[in-house]
């Protein structure tokens, strides 16, 4: 009778698993990338949020997301909360003023956003190439 | 006449595909920040997922032979769509009337949880 009365217990009982994140931040960027370069737009935004919680770049990923797809206020927003979460985050800082170039608008604001991004990455010649280029596309636009 | 087209059409591309990437270089994409080879984003993407459905399969109660048994039946295909599912596995059981009382231990577990940054489902 005992026995049967822990069956019945135990199958109509509603058992609770602990669902662990077998995942680090860089591991959900890493597959976020993947399944974006697939075109898998929904799964990437959502390991790229996974990652935010504790990594920076999961805000700046999302950003580059948005852009990619004409989102510019979103992108304009994760931006931000980037830059908000991780102050030497040098790549957001450039995105962002590339984003300002590419909608025409802030664009003091933008050159001061890539000069930032420069200022950081002062060591690392490969990326202030990139940053040099943001810049130099935005003093000419300011130009015209 | 002909040749003249061909010289028109070629300077036009090589216009067109400078502009292109000139344009791109401005942005740092997402596999430079990574520091992310694009050929070998399949390799990772099909080890990521392997780490997932085996992480799932061990909180569901599997053993470590269990997993790498129904991990070997897996082709490529098949791991990426079940790693898309993950959060929809659930094994299907009769909750009945013990919902209720099983809500309010729950409730209790949830709260201790969220402190860990763990998920709960119910099976």
């Amino acid at each position: 009778m005992l026995i049967i009365t822990t069956f019945i217990i135990s199958c109509s009982i509603p058992q609770i698993v602990l669902i662990k994140d077998p995942l680090t931040a860089e591991e959900h960027l890493q597959l976020g990338l993947s399944y974006e370069k697939r075109g898998l737009f929904t799964e990437a935004e959502r390991h790229y949020k996974e990652a935010s919680k504790s990594d920076a770049r999961g805000f700046l990923l999302l950003g580059n997301l948005y852009l990619n797809q004409g989102k510019y206020k979103e992108a304009e927003e994760y931006y931000k909360k980037a830059i908000n979460k991780d102050e030497k985050l040098a790549d957001a800082y450039n995105n962002l003023g590339w984003l300002y170039y590419l909608e025409n608008r802030n664009l003091d604001k933008a050159e001061k956003l890539v000069e930032k991004a420069i200022e950081i990455e002062k060591n690392n010649p490969e990326k202030i190439k990139i940053y040099e280029d943001t810049i130099e596309k935005i003093k000419n636009k300011k130009r015209r | 006449m002909f040749k003249r087209i061909i010289a028109i059409y070629l300077s036009f591309a090589i216009l067109i595909i400078g502009f292109a990437q000139s344009v791109s270089a401005a942005l740092v994409p997402s596999e430079v920040t990574l520091s992310t080879k694009t050929q070998d984003l399949e390799k990772i993407q099909k080890f990521l997922e392997m780490k997932i459905i085996s992480q799932r399969l061990k909180d569901f109660g599997y053993s470590e032979k269990e997993i790498i048994d129904r991990l070997s039946k897996l082709d490529d295909n098949m791991l990426h769509s079940l790693a898309l599912k993950i959060d929809e596995l659930k094994v299907a059981g009769d909750a009945g009337a013990a919902v209720i009382l099983a809500l309010v231990i729950i409730a209790l577990v949830l709260l201790i949880i969220n402190l860990t940054g763990h998920r709960v489902v119910i099976k």
